[in-house]
């Protein structure tokens, strides 16, 4: 017998290849080969210089603000001793920092009004055409206020064949779902823009309960393909072939800032 | 991990110039032992993935301020645990559980003892990725990496209290499902 602490700690699998990939997608978009990261790059002799005197400077301004209500200039030094190193500051940022350079892809924000689109789970019990989406990764339904019955796709047909034998789509539900908590959301990890009116966009349900709700969408690439600061559930893959993209969706309740991560999959069929 | 110093150095240097090689050198050498440690705190290998892909981002970027102060292997470890800590505090989901936690105290279990089974690595993981997140987490930071409760509750800015609890619901829900596999 072995203790669960041996076991958890043992590494025997190694990640896909799909992940340095998509890392080193990231690191094209956001650290560019050829350009140095700024701040990594200064040495940590002039990382202490620019800390001490960015110390100082603060001291300064506090000396210099103290300095303010007192008439009597008798510390004079001090502030030109401040406004030396200030100018040496300046001298080291100029010649070292580099930006970098990022480059992200943005598709416009639509800006549209409540879409109905969003309802139609309530209003209109229309059959969706792929099984509540309960994967294990992903968090929680939507607050919907009746139970609606949502059809499940034929087992033969091809898409369920499909969607069975896929890894990223395992455990899906039945279709039964719980609307009883009001703070959870449901975001499928699936959507077939196809144009047949059925799961054509990617809709987060529930979404209307939150404020400032964020969505990024990156490729396999790690290239973001869509992204808004007020995401209404428009996004509908435009220019994005077939595949897993990886998303990252947050939101605001209560005043607190809320993430929720995972990926989805397009089929066009 | 054994380390040769030189091979570490060498690699450091050109992951700070955004030498591609070297970087994915760095990955290559940590990858798999770092996909252990988001395997256990993620719900699925696919999760896990992510996470290890946007922890590595984070060593690449913070790669700067690393100080030689510890190993280089306990660095990396660290970033990497800090930003999955720091993934699960902000995910709704993780939040909405530990609100929905009822305080009551459980009965007081030796938080000591060692649990025991004769699953195998994998099996045992996979279970543990079934888990209620935030009861993941929890347990992994206590029972894995050894935290006390104290340390976690400040980590995931929780009370003592509930992170208390949460662990030992943690190995109820363990143990039970544990006696199942057994028969």
């Amino acid at each position: 017998m072995n203790t669960i602490k041996d076991l958890l700690k043992e590494h025997s699998k190694s990640p896909s290849e799909d992940v340095w990939e998509r890392l080193s997608g990231r690191l094209d978009v956001e650290m560019p080969t050829g350009k140095s990261s700024s701040w990594s790059n200064l040495s940590v002799a002039k990382k202490t210089v620019i800390g001490v005197v960015s110390g100082l400077l603060v001291l300064g301004g506090v000396t210099l603000g103290a300095l303010a209500y007192h008439p009597d200039r008798s510390s004079k030094p001090n502030d030109l001793a401040v406004l030396e190193s200030m100018d040496k500051i300046e001298e080291v940022i100029e010649s070292e920092v580099v930006e970098p350079k990022v480059v992200v892809e943005e598709a416009p924000a639509e800006e549209l009004p409540v879409v109905k689109e969003v309802k139609p789970v309530v209003e209109n019990p229309a059959p969706e055409e792929v099984p509540a989406q309960e994967v294990s990764n992903k968090t929680e339904k939507a607050p919907v206020k009746q139970n609606v019955k949502q059809e499940v796709l034929p087992a033969n047909s091809t898409l369920a064949k499909q969607l069975a034998e896929d890894p990223v789509l395992k455990n899906l539900s039945d279709g039964s779902v719980d609307w009883s908590k009001p703070t959870q959301l449901r975001i499928p990890n699936l959507f077939t823009p196809n144009g047949d009116g059925v799961n054509d966009l990617f809709v987060i349900e529930g979404l209307d309960q939150y404020t400032s709700p964020k969505l990024i969408v990156r490729d396999k690439n790690g290239r973001v393909v869509y992204q808004s600061n007020n995401y209404q559930n428009t996004w509908g893959g435009r220019d994005c072939p077939e595949g897993i993209y990886y998303y990252e969706f947050t939101f605001f309740y209560n005043g607190i800032e809320n993430q929720a991560t995972g990926r989805v999959r397009i089929i066009r069929t | 991990m054994k380390e040769i110093d030189s091979d570490i150095e060498k690699i450091i240097a050109g992951c700070l110039k955004n030498d591609r090689l070297s970087q994915r050198q760095l990955y290559d050498r940590y990858s798999s032992e770092l996909f252990g440690l988001c395997r256990r705190y993620s719900s699925s290998d696919e999760e896990a993935e992510d996470l290890l892909m946007e922890g590595f981002m984070q060593i690449f970027k913070n790669l700067g301020s690393y100080q030689h102060k510890s190993a280089f292997g306990t660095w990396v470890t660290s970033v990497m645990l800090n930003f999955a800590i720091s993934h699960f505090r902000n995910s709704s989901r993780f939040r909405m559980e530990i609100l929905t936690e009822n305080m009551e105290l459980l009965e007081n279990v030796d938080e000591e003892e060692q649990i025991r089974t004769n699953l195998v690595a994998d099996q045992l993981l996979q279970l543990i990725q079934q888990m209620p997140e935030a009861m993941r987490v929890v347990f992994n930071l206590k029972a894995v990496d050894e935290y006390s409760f104290t340390e976690i509750a400040q980590m995931l800015d929780k009370k003592e209290n509930a992170v208390r609890n949460s662990y030992m619901r943690g190995r109820k829900w363990l143990m039970e499902r544990l006696k199942l596999e057994k028969d």
